[in-house]
Order: C-alpha cells, then sequence, then structure tokens
C-alpha cells in the first residue's frame, strides 16, 4: 500500500464498516423475505417454551431471546429462568 | 416521572433518527434510563444508526399484538447500559399498529424509563400522529430551509390538536432543533438564519447541530453521535441540547470549531 492510499484508508475505514453491516442485514433480510426469519425465530421459541412448559411453569417475562446475526451462522439464545421451586427441591 | 418526548418534523431526511439517537444516548450517559422507540414501521432505521440492527428479534408491533413481552423486544444497548432500542417492524404493515395496544406499550414504558423518545416516521399522517400522540414534550428537527420550515409548522400544528396533551386542554412542551447547519452558508446568507427559522415557528430553540461529518462515520459504525464521537461539535450539540431537556437553562451558541493548527493537522483521523 502507498503513502497516499495508506492516508486514505484511515479516511474509508468507518464507510467499510458500513459496507460489511449492511451486507450482513441484507443478505438476511432477504433471505427472509416477508417475516421468514423472525416468523422462524418465532416457531423456535414458542416450541421450545411449550416443551418447557410441560416440565417447569415459567414466568413469560422471565424468558430472554437473544439474538446476533452473523455472516456465516447466526446465534440465536433462549435464557429461561427456571423457577426457584425446582431449584429447592433439587437442593433439598 | 416519566418523560415522553417525540423527535419528528413532518419532512423527511432532517435528522430525526440521528437526533433520536443521539438525544438518547446523551441522556443515558447522564445515568438517566433512556429507550428510544422506533415508530417507522416498515421502514426501520434507528437500529441501524443505533447498531442494533443484528439482534433484533422482536419489534413494537409483536408487543401490541401481544406476541411478545415488552422486556422481550427491549434490546439493551452494548456499549452504555441505561439505553434501550425498541425496534419497528421492518416487514409488517404499519395499520397494526393499533391505538390501544401503542397506548398500552407507552404506559409499560413509562413505568420503565425516565425517558421514553419516539422517532417519528416522516409525514403527518397516522403514524406520525401515533408517534406523537402521547408526548408529554416534543423535539421539532427543523433544516434551515423553506420546505423544512413549511413542514416543522404543519407538525406544531398536529402538536396543538392531536396529541393526548392537546385533548386534556394542555400544551406539549415544543422545542426547536435546528439541524445539518452550516455556518460557512449561513455566513454567506444562503441559509435561512437561526433568528429567521425562530421567527417564523416561534417555539423555544433547543439547539443547533451543525451539518458534520462526524454525523455520516457515526451511523457508519453504528453509534449514536455522542457515544461514537463525544467530543465532535455535533455531539456536543447534542449534550447541550440533552441538558436543556433535562430542565437545565444554559445559552445556545452556534458551534464553530475553535482549532488550533496542530488540531487542523491531525484531524484526518476516521
Ligand atoms: N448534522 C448532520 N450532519 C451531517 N449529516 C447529517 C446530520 N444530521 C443528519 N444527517 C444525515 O442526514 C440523513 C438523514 O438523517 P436521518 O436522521 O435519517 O433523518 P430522518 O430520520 O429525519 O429521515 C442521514 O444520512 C444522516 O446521516
Ligand atoms: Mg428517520
Amino acid at each position: 500500500m502507498s503513502f497516499l492510499s495508506n492516508i486514505f484508508a484511515r479516511r474509508q475505514q468507518s464507510s467499510s464498516v458500513a459496507k460489511d453491516r449492511l451486507q450482513i442485514l441484507l443478505a438476511h433480510e432477504r433471505s427472509a423475505g416477508e417475516g421468514g426469519e423472525s416468523d422462524l425465530i418465532r416457531q423456535l421459541h414458542k416450541e421450545i417454551m411449550e416443551v418447557i412448559a410441560r416440565h417447569v411453569a415459567v414466568d413469560q417475562d422471565k424468558v430472554q431471546i437473544k439474538v446476533d446475526r452473523g455472516s456465516g451462522c447466526s446465534m440465536l439464545e433462549i435464557d429461561v429462568e427456571v423457577p426457584q421451586e425446582l431449584n429447592g427441591k433439587r437442593g433439598a | 416521572m416519566a418523560k415522553v418526548l417525540v423527535v419528528t418534523s413532518g419532512k423527511g431526511g432532517v435528522g430525526k433518527t440521528t437526533s433520536t439517537a443521539a438525544l438518547g444516548a446523551a441522556l443515558a450517559q447522564s445515568g438517566q434510563n433512556v429507550v428510544v422507540v422506533d415508530f417507522d414501521v416498515g421502514l426501520r432505521n434507528l437500529d441501524l444508526v443505533m447498531g442494533a440492527e443484528r439482534r433484533v428479534v422482536f419489534d413494537l408491533i409483536n408487543v401490541v399484538q401481544g406476541d411478545a413481552r415488552l422486556s422481550q423486544a427491549l434490546i439493551r444497548d452494548k456499549r452504555c447500559e441505561t439505553l434501550s432500542i425498541l425496534p419497528a417492524s421492518q416487514t409488517r404493515d404499519k395499520d397494526a399498529l393499533t391505538s390501544e395496544g401503542v397506548a398500552r406499550v407507552m404506559d409499560e414504558l413509562r413505568e420503565k424509563f425516565d425517558w421514553v423518545i419516539c422517532d417519528s416516521p416522516a409525514g403527518i399522517e397516522r403514524g406520525a400522529q401515533l408517534a406523537m400522540y402521547h408526548a408529554d414534550m416534543a423535539v421539532i428537527v427543523t433544516n434551515p430551509e423553506v420546505s423544512s420550515v413549511r413542514d416543522s409548522d404543519r407538525i406544531i400544528g398536529l402538536l396543538d390538536s392531536k396529541t393526548k396533551k392537546a385533548e386534556q386542554g394542555e400544551k406539549v412542551d415544543k422545542h426547536l432543533l435546528l439541524t445539518r447547519y452550516d455556518p460557512a452558508r449561513a455566513a454567506r446568507k444562503e441559509m435561512l438564519s437561526v433568528e429567521d427559522v425562530l421567527e417564523i415557528l416561534s417555539i423555544p430553540l433547543l439547539g443547533i447541530v451543525p451539518e458534520s461529518e462526524d454525523v455520516l462515520k457515526s451511523s457508519n459504525v453504528g453509534a449514536p453521535v455522542t457515544l461514537a464521537a463525544p467530543a465532535s461539535l455535533p455531539a456536543r450539540a447534542y449534550f447541550e441540547a440533552a441538558r436543556r431537556l433535562s430542565g437545565e437553562k444554559l445559552e445556545v451558541s452556534v458551534p464553530v470549531e475553535k482549532r488550533g493548527f496542530f488540531d487542523w493537522l491531525f484531524k484526518r483521523d476516521a
């Protein structure tokens, strides 16, 4: 890289971040179509919750769902706070 | 008591989303609990400007329709823990936002936060009216040019007639935020002056945010300018505006760069 392009490379830094972010976002939005990807997440969430509900009573407010969309893969994280009752039985 | 603030303008592209993010992050950095709410259904952008686009699961419409709990739709900012975002839906129809549903969500947000900042869609139709309906305060984002000022005047009219406060015979507390202000063009009298705009709209001035590449760079990297470049001129204008919103009496100044030779020499950072 020449001296000049070095100077300009620093200027371009934020725009190349912007491009990367857009490419990841748009890839997900295009493949998702009309609500597709979020519908999948919603479906997964619903069915996972149904399975859990068969065993313990969970407060919906104590369930956190997190997604982190990447370029290669995405992370889906479902955090369920299991009620005291169950912990108690185990501990006693 | 929680404050509901709408950031509105009528005209698009004047800086509502930028200002929502910047003011939200400025208030949150002062330790107050802040949520920024995207009302731009179908054209959400606040998530991008805030850098939360990869983490959106549920949105305002999901909460309004009862498909998700509010706590599940809120995304907490990774850099500032007192700042959260409630995204708009990208795919659903804006008619899915019922007035009753929005009212319920706003009540719940008031309980959780000190500031609820609503980023309005452009226009004067239903979407913009839903965004402003519950507001206690309004920031009217205006650029110093004729069509923006005209649209701001329309919006001020709506704030005085189509809000809950107006229906109750009260007033929404209105503030003018002049953005994309170019001091050089103003000096050459190519732009409406601050005084001109204030005289025409006659609402108090909250701040003057200069046109700046720091705003663009911040949105490129997905951070409010008050987080990404807190020392920059636009960020300083937003920090001061946030203090005024919190009730401080501060003189509004026209932002000008006071730079020495060395600052100028090293100003080429990204
Ligand atoms: N002070 C500013 N200096 C330079 N560009 C700005 C400034 N404020 C906003 N912009 C740019 O103007 C465009 C529109 O801003 P945005 O906040 O999305 O407006 P709105 O939400 O009103 O449509 C964006 O590209 C944004 O980066
Ligand atoms: Mg916008």
